[in-house]
């Protein structure tokens, strides 16, 4: 008896450790983490990935970004076939320890590789085992990205710390959103076209030499039909996308008073919300779209007495009348590009999907469907701070403080 | 050794077992007596005429150093060469009579038939008088009063709570049981255990509620102990534990009287031995090798919070080496970006891999552990500090291991240092190696192959039917949260099911 239980004990351990090890080389890819491991002294973090048209196929340029203790960046170059001829050569000759990707946040391609189409770009990323599919995707807006990584690049400055300023402040500047490779392969999946946020170089005028002399600013969207790039938002247009996707975080809108004096609205909130309005037969009559607008006052060239509703009013109008603008021209360009790169499609058909099916193809209605736009406004913080300021004099004329 | 020595030792060990043999059923005589302590030197008789010149002629035997030497004086040799009553006695059966009845002023006296019953009293503090003619011995128990005092606990430390802490006197052990636990149901069995050794035990347990099935198979379990000596911790362990190769404790230590009352209240079985200053509690299950008396000190809220913390404690001190070696060697992904360049900064001038750092550090943290405890304390203290502070910075100037994995291994000792029990943070130690040893090769495979069968090894032991992983398996979800969570004392009305107690409550609902 007691035999027989040792053996079930000694079968139940050897089945356990069978299938913990089996259960190692089940896992796809990872057999290999079985062959070898990296040490971390050799290895050498890519962070961000430039890739540009060259005579011999591609070029790509790495740099590692700033050094934690403040160290100088390194950037390495290498032309290939293919980018992943490139970036073997690139491990092989130019880095020193082994390049490793899986730490890369960005990756710029060039306005002339956009325009030839991305497909290879997104390609690689989704099939290799290092670049993480959430990696930032830009696009070099008139240049090159190796000009674009070598003119930013200088004992402290890199194009890594740029972009990252960039993803975070882009949106609240109202000049558009990074997007990750993911993203775009879902919207060019389903919707046949995809934004990217473009930068470009500004000269910072600081720096005489060659190295250091730009700054990378963002500079709208970049607009991909298929894979390839075909044009750019403008500045009014970046807005209207950020304000109709409600990805809007902040922006300033400056209007003017009767008197002529100027204001600044900080708005703090838009909600799009989307109504389709069908006809009897079944067709698209036309699409409204309410933009709800929440935005505090917070510059005035002259006195004006925000507490009064009139003038309230009139505040929140001018921000609706801009607004609207901006929608309008937004939507009118991607109209006019035959894209619906704004996904104005879904959420048509999250409204009534059964409808929105029997339409037929979305891609060709979309160009000439009639949207219009509405924008409602409210200003905030409508405290008149001047007054309170006249308040707290008069207090201290009373010789009764703050 | 020639054959002739080596048949003579044979004949001699089988005329001992044979006079062993015999001594257990033949009845009491003085020569019995006096051949088995013979080449004794500690061995004393005294020859005793019971009430004076005229009287009967005894033997008193007992061992010198074993008996309170003033108190056989007093309460046994001045009764029975002065008392009067053994002046007029005219057969040894009265005299017999006559001390058990009374007339010697010993607390304890044991009317004894057979040698071998006499040997085990004399054995433990007893003096006997011999009544050679009707083959009968009386024993008086005049133990010597040499003992340790009680003290404050030395190993588990008291923040807030009693002070006292078991001796080896096994009597003075459960009389700071019963001092907390004035109980007419709080029984104490006695057992006597150890070949060679005849040590005595004690199995303590409250007879209202202790599951009947636990107390019964402790007492199987102790009394079936067949070892020459009963003289060391692990004796008591390794004999009554269900899995004796599995490292992790399965029977509760303590020197704290109040944390073995408390596993008493709970339903727990005590053991006491006599000569080790220390109570055993069984079933011992994981959760109660994570608790401390203290946890029902303070206010419940913060006694919830540091029970997570160690637990929290409890997997770094065991996977955090491991995790770290995984991860470092094959998924530098898995890091964040400033970590990964922190780490690859640090390692730059390291000329060890990264296994054999972790190893070497994992090492030498043990040996800094082993030398601090082997080394009287002041000196111990010295070299924890020499060893951590000095070696561990030069080790790191010298770029001769990174700072992170110094952190590392830091962390995980002193995590392991927050582990209440002792042989459960040597077991850890011992996994945490095994676990670094399975990431060095797999990577968080091997950590997750090695965490697998760990889980899998606690899981199927059990401790007195018991599994030893509950409340965590085998149990509902509500109980588990209460092995991390304490209820207020006024709503905590439940003993711990797995226990199987005859009665399930306590505090205020009992």
């Amino acid at each position: 008896m007691m035999k027989r239980r040792k053996m079930i004990s000694v079968f139940k351990w050897s089945l356990l450790i069978a299938a913990a090890f089996l259960s190692v080389f089940a896992f796809s890819g990872c057999a290999s983490s079985v062959s070898g491991h990296k040490e971390a002294e050799n290895i050498e973090l890519i962070r961000t990935i430039g890739i540009d048209k060259s005579d011999g196929g591609v070029l790509i340029t790495a740099s590692t970004g700033v050094g934690l203790d403040e160290s100088a960046p390194e950037i390495f170059q290498q032309e290939g076939l293919t980018i992943t001829d490139a970036l073997y050569e690139l491990n092989k000759n130019s880095v020193g320890k082994e390049a490793f990707f899986a730490h890369t946040e960005n990756i710029i391609v060039s306005e002339k590789f956009a325009e030839n189409g991305i497909g290879e770009v997104l390609d690689y990323v989704a099939r290799s085992a290092e670049i993480r599919i959430v990696a930032n995707l830009y696009v070099a807006k008139g240049m090159d990205a190796s000009e674009l990584m070598l003119g930013i690049m200088s004992e402290s400055d890199d194009i890594t710390d740029m972009l990252e300023y960039i993803k975070k402040d882009a949106s609240s500047l109202g000049a558009g959103y990074a997007t990750t490779c993911e993203d775009v392969m879902k919207d060019i999946k389903s919707m046949g076209c995809a934004m990217i946020l473009a930068v470009t170089g500004e000269e910072t005028g600081e720096k005489s030499n060659e190295s250091g002399k730009l700054m990378a600013v963002p500079s709208g969207f970049g607009v991909i039909k298929g894979d390839k790039l075909i044009s750019y938002t403008a500045q009014d247009e970046t807005h209207g996308i950020l304000s109709l996707t409600g990805e809007t975080e902040y922006d300033n809108i400056t209007v003017t008073d009767e008197s002529g004096g100027k204001i600044t609205l900080g708005v703090t909130e838009i909600k799009p919300s989307f109504q389709p309005v069908y006809a009897s037969n079944g067709s698209l009559k036309e699409i409204i779209i309410k933009l709800k607008t929440k935005a505090d006052v917070i510059g005035a060239e002259k006195y004006i007495d925000i507490s009064s509703d009139s003038i309230q009013k009139k505040l929140a109008e001018k921000a609706s009348e801009v607004i609207k603008e901006r929608a309008e021209k937004a939507l009118k360009r991607s109209q006019s590009l035959e894209i619906d790169y704004m996904n104005i499609g879904w959420q048509v058909e999250m409204k009534a999907p059964v409808k929105f099916y029997r339409l037929g193809s979305w891609q060709k209605i979309f160009p000439s469907v009639k949207i219009k736009t509405e924008a409602q406004s409210e200003i905030m913080r409508t405290f008149d701070l001047l007054s309170s300021i006249d308040y707290l004099n008069r207090g201290d004329d009373d010789g009764q403080g703050g | 050794m020639k054959i002739s020595d080596i048949l003579k030792a044979v004949f001699s060990a089988i005329r001992d077992g044979k006079a062993e043999e015999k001594t257990k059923n033949e009845r009491v005589s003085s020569k019995i007596i006096e051949t088995t302590f013979s080449d004794c030197y500690d061995f004393e008789k005294r020859d005793i005429l019971l009430g004076g010149a005229d009287g009967l002629s005894v033997r008193m035997y007992f061992i010198d150093g074993l008996i309170s030497a003033a108190s056989a004086g007093e309460l046994i040799l001045k009764p029975l060469a002065n008392e009067v009553c053994f002046t007029a006695v005219t057969g040894e059966k009265e005299a017999a009579e006559l001390m058990m009845g009374g007339a010697v002023y010993s607390c304890t006296a044991n009317l004894r038939h057979f040698a071998e019953d006499v040997i085990k009293d004399i054995l433990n503090g007893c003096c006997a008088v011999v009544l050679d003619g009707i083959k009968t011995a009386v024993t008086f128990e005049v133990k010597s009063t040499e003992k340790r005092a009680v003290d404050q606990p030395k190993e588990e430390k008291v923040v807030k709570g009693s002070k006292d802490a078991f001796v080896e006197t096994i009597k003075t052990n459960s009389a700071l049981v019963r001092k907390k636990l004035k109980n007419k149901n709080l029984k104490i069995r006695n057992i006597t255990v150890g070949r060679e050794t005849n040590t005595t035990a004690a199995l303590l347990y409250i007879k209202d509620f202790t599951n009947t099935d636990i107390v019964a198979e402790a007492e199987r379990r102790v009394k079936s102990i067949d070892i020459d000596g009963m003289l060391t911790s692990a004796n008591i362990e390794e004999c009554i534990a269900d899995s004796p190769k599995s490292p992790f404790p399965q029977l509760i230590n303590t020197e704290r009287p109040d944390k073995f009352c408390l596993n008493l209240l709970e339903g727990r079985v005590g053991i006491l031995v006599d000569g080790l200053p220390i109570g055993y509690l069984a079933p011992g299950t994981f959760s109660q090798f994570l608790k401390v008396p203290e946890d029902n000190a303070y206010h419940f809220i913060i006694a919830s919070c540091i029970t997570v913390l160690r637990y929290a404690a409890f997997l770094i001190t065991l996977l955090l080496p491991a995790f770290y070696v995984a991860i470092v060697m094959y998924h530098q992904e898995m890091i964040p970006t400033k970590l990964m360049q922190s780490i690859i900064d640090a390692k730059q001038s390291v000329p060890f891999p990264t296994a054999f750092e972790v190893l070497a550090m994992l090492i030498a943290f043990e040996l800094l552990q082993e030398a601090g405890l082997r080394l009287p304390a002041p000196i111990g203290e010295t070299v924890s500090i020499i060893g951590a502070l000095i070696v561990g910075q030069s080790a790191v100037e010298a770029k001769v291991v990174s700072p992170v994995v110094v952190i590392v291994v830091a962390l995980a000792g002193i995590a392991g240092y927050t582990m209440p029990n002792q042989d459960m943070s040597s077991a850890l130690r011992i996994c945490r190696f095994l676990l670094v040893l399975m990431a060095i090769w797999l990577g968080v495979f091997g950590l997750a192959i090695g965490s697998a069968v760990l889980l899998y090894h606690l899981c199927t032991l059990e401790s007195f039917g018991v599994p030893y992983m509950t409340p965590f398996a085998g149990t509902s979800g509500r109980h588990m949260l209460r092995a991390l969570i304490r209820d207020p004392m006024a709503k905590s009305s439940l003993r711990e099911p797995a226990l199987k107690t005859q009665n399930g409550k306590s505090g205020t609902e009992k």
